[in-house]
């Protein structure tokens, strides 16, 4: 038992991808109720690899993905498993190298190059290795640190707020019923923006009834056809003890996921009430610093972290506003700044010029706080020049950012999450890079299959690890969209290609080229080219009369534009009509879901093409069995 | 032979409840009963006729064939326990909020409580009962 229970737990530390598991705060602080999901889909997804999947990779002769599809249904499935398996590990690194980049660069002015070589080297060491106990142990360590990071805050938040020792995970109703009366309080006064405020406890607000179900199907069948979470459960060899893995797995994934939604709770009872008691900018709590530092949270407009920049481009020589926005570049700071009122520009800029004059007369978080918050808030019409709730845009990696601050031991705390969330990051890196390394269909000589797949897993770690310095990608849809190609791609041929006796080779490979196909074409088309894509399958869209209207009315314009450059801002405009934003649905979509949720129509296409392929197909009796 | 029985009269009438409500047939003493029942709860019905009638034919099917025991009575957990986990996971989250949250369970509204808590600790619970009796069902079937 203690065996199967080590299993789950090495399992747990690295099922969920640690980018995920640092935005979930930030998710659910956005969206409340609509974004339990992820958890819950989560969960699911860990008790289905465990108990569906894994039992059914243990029994074949190896317990990686793609071997044990080529041992049931040969070498061409095996192949298109094994690019499957490539296509979800890339992005879930290229995830998991940025998230340790940001952390170094953030935490310990360390250049993300740096950090992400020194992961790709660790990740790599430690997936390639023949013997996976340094793996298992790191995932053991990445558990205990992630558990230490959650709830250790948490309880002490607890603490301070209840006054007393208490279980966190509980004890926070209460706080949800005050934080509920502050809700409601804030709508009263009219103190909040309907496009982005949603209370916390009420449910499809943020996302409808049918999109949350599809969000939990996908993220479910995604992690439960996760490369390497089904095989490191699956290791045992022996199905009886793999089911026990998976059990003490998902309860050890519960354990942290069930702290989520607390720390989110307290943490927007902190913002709220501040925002209640009109706390001026210039007096900002101490706890608001590192998110607006890592540029994690803006207010109107303005970040700790822009500022800096700023200052870093005075110190750099440029001599006005202009110069600085060159300075910037194109990225994300240099488009912020470039979103900015020309006033509060100069206001940055005179202050930054000042701050260098004399370093000493006050750190750049007090003149930030005390006059560029200010002028930002002027410009924004914030004329009280106090902390609002549409003031305040949070990015969902950035809500963890506070919670040290709300403890009354602000440095540990932050040490903890860092290297916490650090070794989670290496862990997940390493199994997926041992995932990879596994996906070569395996030859009579061992050795040159294992070879082979080394070098494969190195070209794709590199190629990870290349993106994560050079790109600059959103890690959390990023992360979801994989899970999606992995819940239509592979679950179909894992749940029911290994359980189905009458399954056929081509009904298999029909079936991730079906899944893999759909889901990968609703991401790229309602991403890509929305206009378009509505344009083909309005029939199927949950467009608003309203939009449908709107969207028309742009079309004639793009039509009748007369200069090139009127039809191209036209079709800029359709573009972005259709696609929507976070806050507001596009048109290009079948039925209002998402194309993060978009994985369960691959998976649907996925398992009816399976289904019927295998039955048009002759069966393969003579190899079957039990 | 009982569980299919109940099972046919149950989608027989989930069926004629919604053909009351579309009009194909007149429903009895002129009454629309799909309103009461609602679309969930014709689902409700529905999906029960149509487990017992699964379960009614598998358990046919176990008697009929002995020597196909372990893969049906297999499969036949496995279907109960996905059932079980979209229960917990798909049903008590989208479905469950708007009558749960008027109730309260030590400060949360209960439909919160369920996603948030609820629904993770009864997933845990189910993968525990599930390992434990696939396990039971693989010794018992080769020991026989």
């Amino acid at each position: 038992m203690s065996g199967a229970a080590l299993r789950g737990g090495s399992a747990a530390g690295s099922a969920i991808p640690a980018v995920l598991l640092a935005a979930l705060p930030g998710l659910v602080f956005a969206a409340g109720y609509d974004h339990l999901a992820y958890g819950v889909g989560l969960l699911a997804g860990v008790v289905l690899a465990g108990l569906l999947i894994a039992p059914r990779l243990a029994q074949a002769a190896s317990p990686a993905i793609a071997s044990a599809i080529g041992e049931k249904f040969g070498a061409v499935a095996a192949s298109v498993a094994a690019v499957l398996v490539v296509v979800v590990a890339l992005p879930l690194l290229v995830a998991d190298f940025t998230l340790v980049g940001l952390l170094f660069e953030r935490g310990f002015a360390i250049a993300p190059v740096w950090a992400v070589a020194a992961m790709l080297v660790a990740a790599l060491l430690i997936g390639s290795m023949r013997d996976a106990h340094p793996l298992a142990l790191l995932s053991v360590l990445a558990w205990l640190l992630l558990a230490a990071s959650l709830l250790v805050p948490l309880t002490l938040i607890a603490f301070a707020v209840e006054g007393g020792a208490t279980v966190p995970v509980t004890a926070y109703g209460l706080l949800l019923q005050d934080l509920q009366g502050i809700e409601e309080t804030l709508i009263e006064r009219g103190l909040v923006d309907f496009d982005t405020f949603s209370a916390h406890a009420a449910p499809f607000i943020r996302l409808v009834e049918r999109d949350v179900f599809a969000l939990v199907v996908t993220l479910a069948l995604g992690v439960a056809a996760l490369p390497h979470l089904a095989s490191t459960l699956a290791q045992t060899r022996n199905p009886a003890q793999t089911r026990f893995a998976g059990a003490w797995a998902a309860l050890f994934v519960m354990i942290l996921l069930i702290g989520v939604p607390a720390l989110a709770v307290y943490a927007k009872h902190a913002i709220y009430t501040t925002i209640l008691n009109a706390t001026p900018l210039a007096s900002l709590p101490p706890w608001l610093e590192a998110p607006l530092a890592a540029g994690a949270a803006q207010i109107h407009g303005t970040s700790l972290d822009l500022f800096e920049q700023v200052v870093a481009g005075v110190r750099g020589g440029s001599q006005t506003t202009a110069a600085i926005a060159d300075a910037l570049g194109v990225g994300a700071s240099g488009a912020q700044w470039q979103a900015l009122d020309p006033d509060v520009q100069q206001v940055m800029f005179a202050a930054a010029a000042q701050h260098l004059l004399d370093p000493n007369a006050a750190s750049a978080w007090e003149i930030y706080r005390e006059t560029v918050l200010p002028a930002a808030a002027a410009a924004a019409g914030n004329d009280a020049a106090v902390l609002t709730q549409s003031g305040l845009a949070m990015n969902p990696l950035g809500l963890l950012l506070i919670v040290p601050g709300l403890t009354e031991v602000p440095g540990p705390v932050t040490l903890l999450m860092a290297l916490a969330f650090t070794v989670a990051a290496l862990a997940v890196s390493a199994s997926l890079v041992r995932a990879v390394a596994n996906v070569l269909p395996a030859r009579s000589d061992e050795r040159e299959r294992t070879s082979a797949g080394i070098v494969l897993a190195f070209a794709v770690s590199a190629a990870a690890a290349g993106v994560a310095v050079f790109g600059r990608i959103d890690l959390v849809p990023l992360v979801v969209s994989a899970l999606a190609i992995a819940a239509a791609g592979l679950f179909p041929a894992l749940a029911l290609g290994l359980a189905w006796r009458r399954a056929t080779a081509a009904g298999v490979i029909a079936a991730m080229i079906a899944g893999a196909g759909v889901t990968g074409y609703y991401m790229a088309g309602t991403q890509l080219v929305p206009a378009s894509f509505y344009a083909t399958w309005s029939p199927l869209s949950s467009a608003s009369e309203y939009a449908v209207e709107e969207f028309d009315r742009l079309t004639v314009e793009a039509r009748e534009a007369e200069t090139e450059e009127e039809r191209a801002e036209a079709a800029a405009a359709l573009d972005d009509l259709a696609r929507g934003s976070a806050t507001r649905v596009g048109l290009a979509n079948w039925a209002g879901i998402d194309s993060a949720s978009s994985g369960i129509f691959g998976a649907l296409a996925g398992m009816l093409v399976l289904i019927v392929v295998s039955l048009v197909t002759p069966s393969r009796r003579r190899s079957a069995q039990p | 032979m009982i569980e299919i029985g109940i099972g046919v009269l149950l989608v027989a009438g989930a069926l004629s409840l919604v053909a009351g409500a579309l009009g194909i047939v007149a429903a009895p003493a002129g009454v629309d009963l799909f309103p009461l029942f609602g679309v969930v709860g014709t689902g409700l019905v529905l999906t029960a006729g149509l487990l017992l009638v699964a379960a009614g034919r598998t358990r046919r099917a176990i008697a009929r064939h002995p020597e196909r025991r372990h893969a049906l009575r297999s499969t036949r957990l496995t279907i109960v326990a996905l059932l079980l986990v979209a229960g917990l996971a798909i049903a008590a989250l989208p479905l469950s909020p708007g009558p749960f949250n008027l109730l309260r369970i030590g400060g949360f509204p209960a439909g919160y409580y369920l996603a948030a808590q609820g629904g993770l600790i009864g997933l845990v619970i189910l993968a525990f009962w599930w390992a434990a009796r696939q396990n039971r069902i693989d010794a018992e079937e080769q020991r026989s």
